[in-house]
Parts: structure tokens; sequence; C-alpha cells
């Protein structure tokens, strides 16, 4: 998305989805994590996310409309079913 | 003979007979005042023996003779002495002989030594207590009121000192010392809720020591000499004065010099009740003193308790004074229902209302699916209530989209805790700070928001530990009297982590971690060290993001890591920020790194803002999680409940709060059950939270009063005051206290009874016999509980969880020998700053916070005389952000974010840094929530309530003062009572009342 035309003061992640926004967010704090980012953004999405929000974030991958590369790719991962179930319980947290 | 050491709960017991159990009638038990042994308990010495009287008592040396005397049973009179508080030896009523020694010492200021004998009433004795008694009654009005009402101690102890006459003449009625002397000093009764009356002053200082060493405080002195002087609040009278009205004073004082505004009007109570608090995490525990019985009953006052393990007899004006809500006459006492929400509501029978709910939310399942409906628990209601509510979203509306107010707050303290340490709790009890000799003090404020616990902080600083306090504002503990911050750290709202990882790398490039305790105790230990390391996290790296002083950082992170034991104590200012979770490891880290986890005065140690946090994230409510944090996805787990309930359960994650709001808004989330909770008020971004209930069929609100998301309601059901439930609450150490009622409940159906019928309504039979039969469902199902019944508690008091064959008797202190998780876990912590920030247009940056005399939404104490102090949010704005607007204390200004404006009262303070301004949200009319943003933490959506850019200036006008940030449309505010906000927008037909 771009930020051409937003009002000044206005966050342009404000146009963004809610549940591209906050992939974006969970990418960016992710991000450090080199190679292993995009399967760990993968199990958060399945750890913590209503199974609504996850669809609604791939029907925006496949529309093409996730920009960041990082969470396209744990998107990815998630769709390609890499995210090892046991991973899951680990103490789970807020 | 010897003679154990009767306890204080001992000594009620014994007062009320052999078979009275500690609480045989949930009712309470006749009203008697708490024993008082007379001087402290003195712990870590080696017992001695002495005779008081001819009877044994076997104490820890150092003890006072008065306290030995009473702990066998003898009663030694006295007035300036009293259990809370070091012997001061002024009085001289507690005289004593001791054979072999020289005259008649006082026994409160005369340790105990192995084979003292001492004798307590010879005639010698009796005859000096007698000519001091007669001294005192010189001085004391003849018509004392409290005499009369028997909470006075003078004349009381004159008959049992066996004064017959006074040699010296009494003082004439309405007199006492101060009139004679100075010409006759007033009656202060500018407390709302104590008076002070010099007349029946004797000057014994209780309560100047009582402000002083328990409060800390500091807000009273004796005034004048000799005859002339006198208790007084500074040169000015209580309200002007810098008094907190935490009552300690009050609950010392010896006379009715200071009593409850209360007392006089209603006079003595008839029994008591032990409950707890329901207001901060901090969880005190309280005797009810209470008059009549079942619904007649009456509160005359609120007294600590002093065998409250969280609170050891304090309390703060909230706790002690605040529970007039309970009986506002703005209590919704009936159900009422609404077609639509610019309906007038409309008074119906429960059965009619619980129809409409179970209905109702039925045929949006049956129109848009099982996931359209969900629940939101509350951290103000008890374990009890929490669990069933979580019980009927997963099981009668068979999802999982239940969270917590919790979502708002600690979210990030659950994820965080649990990736590092392995569970979701502060480390520590509250005792573990008189342990500490560094305190790491960061986001939290607690003087004003857990005050009591901030009174134990200083309590410890007075005795020489050190504190150090990361915050953008010059909070109390910066500087008061006789506490002195070692270093106050004004980081920038939204610099935690790069603050954090700047103290690991001082500490581990300086050589000043714990490498045994690490090699130990710990995982990814290499890892985490090349990280600190990283000369990108280094104070001076790290000085533009963070705005601090890297020599006084580095001063910082030395003195924290090389303190014997050093401890972390943290507030929302830590975990409401887009970085939050990853703010939480950075402090598990550091306190892993330095080897201070597992004993006594260290720890991480979450200051919980409500009554109920911990609870209510225990007790299952986040959505990805059932109680006792195990994930939904475990089916081992699911199973326990599966075949208890008789009911499959979804094995995915629901709805969290913020989420829930945007499914509404797009149309996949259609009702939603709140309980106890005001989201339109309380959450970020408001507009944005009230679009999304006006787009949902059916909202349900369950509350003590109209708040402002029943505007969005269409039914209402009344709740509960704690001085009604039965049940539980845990409080930021993990300890579960029992909340036991006064009286039943006004509505007729208790809160839980009322979920279990919307369950059954909806299908799903849901029924108990009583609040005790849920906690023992809880504790058959969640091992960390499982030791945990009422039953237990009230024999043997409050517990800290884990409580299990383990553990039977609790766990004060956590992760001992080894983590719950195994080893403890290093996680780097990358700082990743936010994305909201400060620009041409929003320069400035907000952030929010509490006042002592408020809590949270304020639907309490704005229902209470606290808000004489509190009347309104202030905005705290630094001298040069000031004048370069144009800004003086007390204009109107307006407040502007990206989302949206209000207008509120400007206060120029330079406890505020230059670029940060600060306000509370405490009052709907100022809507503090109208300019925050959705922001949230990355890994749990906890709104980042400590960062919006922002700009001020000088308002003309309040009205219409909320509206939001692009079409300027004016959103209003509903709550009736507000002081300063006359607005009634509703319409109750059929008044609930």
């Amino acid at each position: 998305m771009s930020a051409a035309g937003v009002e000044e003061g206005h966050d342009p992640r404000e146009l963004l989805s809610p549940e591209v926004r906050l992939g974006g967010d969970i990418a960016r704090a992710l991000a450090h994590l080199g190679e292993d980012a995009p399967t760990e953004i993968a199990t958060h999405l399945r750890k913590f996310w209503d199974p609504r929000m996850r669809a609604a974030i791939l029907e925006r991958l496949r529309a093409g409309e996730i920009e960041d590369p990082l969470l396209r790719a744990g998107v990815e991962a998630y769709l390609e079913g890499e995210v090892d179930r046991g991973e899951v319980r680990e103490p789970s947290g807020g | 003979m010897t003679v154990p050491p009767p306890t204080m709960l001992a000594q009620q017991v014994a007062a009320l007979g052999d078979d009275a159990q500690r609480h045989p009638d949930p009712t309470g038990t006749p009203y008697l005042p708490e024993p008082d042994l007379g001087t402290p308990r003195v712990e870590g010495t080696a017992e001695v023996t002495v005779s008081v009287d001819g009877r044994e008592v076997v104490v820890p040396g150092g003890t006072s003779v008065l306290r030995a005397a009473r702990e066998a049973g003898v009663d030694v009179p006295s007035l300036c002495a009293t259990d809370s508080l070091r012997a001061f030896g002024s009085c001289r009523l507690c005289l004593v002989e001791v054979e072999g020694g020289k005259g008649v010492p006082a026994s409160c200021t005369t340790p105990c030594a192995d084979g003292m004998v001492v004798r307590t009433d010879t005639e010698q004795v009796q005859r000096l207590r007698r000519g001091v008694m007669e001294l005192y009654l010189t001085d004391h009005p003849v018509d004392c009121p409290g005499c009369a009402r028997g909470t006075c101690e003078i004349q009381a102890l004159a008959r049992r000192t066996g004064v017959a006459e006074v040699r010296y003449g009494l003082p004439a009625a309405g007199s006492g010392p101060a009139s004679r002397v100075d010409g006759g000093a007033s009656r202060d009764t500018t407390n709302p809720y104590f008076d002070y009356d010099p007349q029946a002053c004797i000057v014994c200082s209780r309560c100047v020591r009582a402000c002083a060493d328990v409060q800390g405080t500091f807000a009273l002195t004796v005034e004048g000499r000799g005859l002339a002087s006198r208790i007084a609040p500074g040169p000015t009278e209580f309200i002007a004065s810098e008094c907190v009205s935490c009552g300690a004073c009050v609950q010392a004082c010896p006379t009715e010099a200071l009593v409850e505004k209360s007392l006089v009007q209603l006079g003595m109570p008839t029994r008591a009740v032990e409950t707890t608090c329901a207001y901060c995490g901090v969880g005190c525990t309280f005797r009810a003193e209470v008059q009549g019985a079942a619904e007649e009953t009456r509160v005359v006052r609120m007294t600590p308790l002093k065998a409250g393990g969280a609170n050891e007899g304090h309390s703060c004006v909230k706790g002690r004074f605040a529970y007039g809500y309970a009986a506002h006459d703005d209590r919704q006492l009936r159900p009422m229902v609404r077609e639509s929400i610019e309906d007038e509501w409309r008074v119906v029978s429960w059965e009619e209302a619980i129809g409409r709910v179970a209905e109702g939310f039925r045929g949006i399942q049956e129109r848009h699916g099982v996931g359209a409906v969900g629940g939101i628990s509350s951290s103000r209601c008890t374990n009890e209530e929490v669990y069933v509510v979580q019980k009927m979203v997963r099981a009668a509306f068979g999802n999982n989209n239940i969270d917590t107010c919790a979502r708002v707050c600690h979210s990030p303290t659950g994820y965080g805790l649990n990736q590092t340490f392995g569970t979701s709790a502060g480390t520590q009890d509250f005792e573990s700070v008189d342990h500490t000799d560094v305190m790491l003090l960061i986001g939290a404020n607690p003087t004003d928001a857990h005050p009591v616990f901030g009174s134990r902080m200083k309590q410890r600083l007075r005795k020489g530990a050190q504190i150090i306090v990361a915050d953008p504002r010059r909070i109390d503990l910066v500087r008061s009297p006789h506490v002195q911050a070692a270093h106050h750290l004004p980081l920038l709202p939204g610099s935690n982590v790069a603050f954090i990882n700047a103290m690991a790398h001082v500490v581990v490039t300086e050589g000043l971690h714990d490498e045994e305790f690490l090699r130990d105790r710990c995982e990814d230990v290499d890892a985490y060290l090349e990280f600190a390391r990283d000369e990108g996290n280094s104070p001076e790296a790290t000085a533009e993001a963070t705005g601090l002083d890297p020599e006084q950082l580095r001063a910082a992170a030395r003195l924290y890591a090389s303190a014997p034991n050093a401890s972390i104590y943290y507030g929302l200012g830590v975990t409401e920020h887009s970085q939050g979770s990853t703010m939480v490891m950075g402090l598990a880290n550091l306190a892993m790194l330095t080897g201070n986890i597992g004993r006594r005065g260290v720890g991480v140690n979450p200051l919980r803002g409500q009554n109920n946090v911990q609870g209510s994230c225990d007790m299952g409510s986040f959505p990805h999680e059932l109680p006792g944090y195990r994930h939904i996805s475990r089916p081992e787990v699911r199973a326990i409940y599966e075949d208890l309930w008789q009911v499959r359960l979804d094995p995915e994650p629901g709805l969290r709060i913020p989420n829930m709001f945007d499914a509404a808004l797009g149309g996949t989330f259609r009702g939603l059950f709140v309980h106890g909770e005001d989201i339109a008020q309380s959450d970020p971004n408001l507009q944005h939270v009230r679009a999304a209930l006006s787009a949902m069929e059916l909202v349900v609100v369950q509350d003590l009063f109209l708040n402002e998301t029943a505007r969005y309601a269409h039914v209402f059901l009344p709740g509960s005051s704690f001085l009604e439930k039965d049940g539980t609450f845990t409080n930021a150490e993990r300890r579960l206290g029992r909340v036991r009622p006064i009286m039943p409940s006004k509505v007729g159906k208790d809160e839980w009874q009322i979920v279990c019928e919307i369950a059954t309504a909806m299908g799903f039979p849901m029924s108990y016999g009583s609040a005790s039969q849920i906690m023992d469902e809880i504790a058959a199902t969640t091992p960390t509980f499982a030791g945990v019944s009422f039953e237990r508690l009230d024999r043997e008091g409050s517990m800290q969880w884990p409580v299990n064959e383990a553990a039977p008797s609790g766990t004060p202190t956590m992760h001992v020998e080894e983590f719950v998780r195994g080893r403890g876990r290093l996680v780097p912590t990358v700082f990743v700053p936010t994305t909201e920030r400060t620009n041409r247009r929003f320069p400035l940056i907000l952030t929010t916070g509490r006042i002592l005399t408020q809590y949270n939404v304020g639907a309490q104490t704005r229902r209470t005389a606290n808000s004489t102090w509190h009347p309104e949010d202030v905005l705290e704005i630094h001298p040069s952000d000031a004048e370069l607007r144009g800004i003086r204390s007390g204009d109107t200004v307006e407040l502007s974010s990206r989302v949206g404006t209000t207008a509120l009262t400007a206060l120029v303070s330079d406890r505020m840094q230059p670029g940060v301004v600060y306000t509370t949200f405490h009052h709907p009319v100022t809507g503090a929530n109208v300019v925050t943003t959705e922001n949230s933490d990355w890994a749990t959506n906890c709104p980042e309530y400590k960062v919006t850019a922002v700009q001020v200036a000088v308002a003309n006008a309040r009205e219409g003062r909320h509206t939001d940030g692009r079409a300027g449309r004016d959103l209003g505010v509903s709550d009736a009572h507000e002081p300063i906000d006359p607005a009634v927008p509703f319409s109750v037909a059929g008044s609930g009342r």
C-alpha cells in the first residue's frame, strides 16, 4: 500500500486490512530470526490467530496484497503446512 | 508452664469460643476489634523463654516484654503502643517490674531476655499506672463520644487501671488540652472520610508514626510544645495537606481524635466479614465491619486485616474508604432489554432477559455461524465468575471467542513470561521486597496505582535499599520524603526495549553476568550473549532512541547487576507498547543474566492493574488457552474438559478483543457478552470500538452501572458488587484470597448463576450449588490449583499458586530449583521502534497512566467522594511545551491525534520531560482513548496506550469535546454521574431502582 495521498499525520498503515497490518507487526518483530523467521511467523499465526483471521490473510496473499516479503514468506509457510504442530504445545502465553 | 504464642487469629477464635472456626458462617463473626499485641513481631532471632506473672512464654529474642505478655494472655495496658508500629515508649502505662532490674521500665521498649521474670501487676506498678491515667484524664474530654461508643480507649483504661478519682480535676465538657492552651483548635472535618478532633487527642503520636513508618507519606506532625502540643497535617487542614487518606492514622488512633465519619454516623459495627479488596492487583485483605443482616446490611467501615498476606494491615484511600459505589443510586438492579440501541430500556424479568440473550445468540449463530458470537470476561470479577464465563463460551457458544480485559493491560506479561520462564505470573510474593537490595522499577507508579505495595517499597528504601526508576515522568518514587532514587532514567516513551538491551549490554560487556546461573539454569545462552554484546545495543548507540545519558544508564546497570539481591517491578508502561511482549522478555533476560531469579528479594514482578487480572488470565480467559495456560490445541487438555462437560471443544484459537471489533466491522462477528468491562471507555481508538459495537446485532452488558458500553447494548444484566459476592480473587503475587459476601446480591442472583442460566437456556446445562463447587471444578481440572478449595482458604488463609501435591501450602517464590519450563530461555530482543512517530502535525508524545484516588475507568471511584481530589483528568505538560503554545495551568486545551480530538484541562508540570504529555483515563468526559490509536503489541494485540503522537493547543470551549480524527464527528459521552458533565442520554423506562 502506497502512502501517496495519505493525509499528513495519518499512518498509511491505517489503510491496510487488520490482518495484514498485524501480520506486518509480527514480521517486523521476528525479522531478526533470519531464515527461521517465516516458520516462526507461521507458528505464531497458528498458535494465536482465529481461523478466520488466517483465512483472511491467505486471501490477501492470493490477491497479491501483501507487500512485505517476510510476511508473505511466513503466510506461505503457513499455507504450505510447514509448521510442526508439536510447537504449539509449548507454553502458550497471552 | 509454657504457653505457645497464640496467633492473632487464634485469639479471635478463642474469643468466639472453642467451637468457632475461622469462618463458621460466611456472613461473618460477631464484631470484635482485632487483637493488638503491642509491638511488631520479631523474626530471625533465637527463641528465649520469659516468665510473665508466672506464665512462661517462648518468643523470639528481642521481642518486647509487652508483646510477650500479651502473647501469654496477660493484659498489660498501653496507649502509645500498637503492633503495626515500632515501640515509642511515651505513654508510660505499660510499666512492669523485671526481677533483678532497676525501676519500672516500659514493657514496650524492654526486650525479652532468656530467663527474664516479669511482673505486670504489682502494687507499685498499679500505683504508677493510676497516676499516669489520672494525668491523661485531666486532658481528656469527660463527654468524649468515643469513650461512650467504646472506640476510645481512655475511660476503659481508666477503669482497667482502677482510677476512682482524678486528683487534679477534670476538664469541662467540650474542652480538651488544645482548647485550654491554645484557645480552642477546632474540629477538622475537611477530609470526606474522617474527622480530626484535637480535643480528643492525647498526642501519643501513633498517627504520626503510622503516616511515617507504615504509609511513608510524613504528612502528620506534632505541632506545639507541652500541653499545647497537638497533631497537625502540616500548617493546613487535612484536605489541603499531603495526606493521602490511606487511613493508617485513623486505624492507629487509640482515642477518637481521628475517626471515620461513617462510624460517627452509623455507630459501632456488630459483625465483621473478612474479604478481599476489589480495586488494584495488590489484593488487600479487609474486615468489612458492618451492621444489620441480609438486605439491611450496612458497611460501617473497612479495616485492613493485619493478617492479610498482601497488605499486612495497611490500606489505601480506595480500598478503605471508596466502597460507597456499591450502594450508589446509579446501581441498576433489574434486567433491561431494548430492540435497538436507539430505543428506551424496558425493565423485564430475569427469565425474559436470559431468554432474550440465549435466543439472540443462538439466532445469530444459526444465521452467521458458530463463531459469530463471543464473550469478554472481567478482571474485576471473581475467579469463579470468570471460569463460568469462559466455560459458557467454549461449551455453550461452541467456540473459543473468549477474551478478557487483561488483553489491554497484561497480555504481554502472559506471553513474555511464558516464553522465558514457562508460566504467566510474577515470580515473588510482596514480602520479597523486604529482602531486596536494588529495585528496578519501570513503567509503574506504585504510590498511585498500587499504593499499599508502594508504601512497602518505601519502607524498604528507608531501610537502605536503592531504587532505579525508569519512567518518562518524575514519579513520586524518584523523590519524596525520605526516598531518593539512585537513578531516574527518564526514557522516551516507546524506547523500553532499546533501554533494556542497553542494560544487558553493559552487564555482559563488563562481565557482570552470572555465568554459573546461566550455565546451570538457562538455555540459548551463547546466542543471547552475542546479541547483548552487539555494539548496536550499547547505551551510546541507543541514546538517541532512549533519550538517556549513557553514563547514567551504565551506572544503573552496574548497580542492578552488582546487588546481592536485585528485583524488577513493572507495570503497564512496559506492556502497553507495540513491543510490550518483547520488553517483558527483555526484563526476564536481565533477571536471568544476573542470576536474580529463584529466591527472596529478586525476581520479575508484574504489578497487575485490576484486582483479578492474574486470576482472569489463570482461569482460561484467553482465546487460545484453557485454564492454567494450556493451549487449546492440546488434545489431552481438551479431553479433561470434554469428558467433564460432555461437549466437543473447538481446537482452534478464537478471536481476541481487537479481533472481535475488526470481525464485527467485517460482518463475521455479530453478538458479544461483556462481563464487567467498559470497553467503550477503556479500549483504544474509541471511534473504532463504538463503530464495531454499533455493527453488532446483540450486545449484552453485565455490570453494576449503565456504563459507556451499555449505550451500545441490547440487553443489560445487573451485576453484584464485591460486597455481595462469594468467591476468590488472585492478586499480583498469585495469591488467592477469599471474597465473602456481607449481604445477598442486590439483584437477586449471583453473577455466576446468571451465566449458568444463559448457558442452560442455550442448550448446555450448567449449574452449581455454590461458588465453592466452581472452585472444586477448577481444582479438579487445573494442576496448579489442585490443592485449592474454599474450605482450605477459609481454614488456612490465602495461598499462592501453584497449590498442589508438590507445594501443598502454595508457592511464595517460583522457579527456585528450576524454571517451570525446565531451563529459562534467553530470547534476543531486537528493538523494533513503533510506527507511531511524531511529525510536524503531531509533535508531542502522549502517554497515559493512573492517579491515586481514581481507579481504571472510574465507574466505582467516581461514585464516591474520591472525586474530591480528582474531579477530572488533566493533561500534564512540560513548561517549555506549554510556553511555546501559550498554555497555562487551568487552561482548557485541545488534545489531538491522528484518530481523534478531545479537550481537557492543562497542568503545567516539570514532572514531565519536554516533548511528552501525560493524562489519565478515569473520566469518560475526558475521553483519553478517543485519541489513542489502534497500534498494538505484535504478539498479543495489547494496545499501545503509552505512545500516541499528539498536538496540544489552547481550546475555547468544551462543547462537543470528543471528535474523531477525520470527520470531526461528536462522539459524546453518557456516564450519568460524571460530576463535570451533566449529559444524561439514557432514558430508562420503568426504572430498575
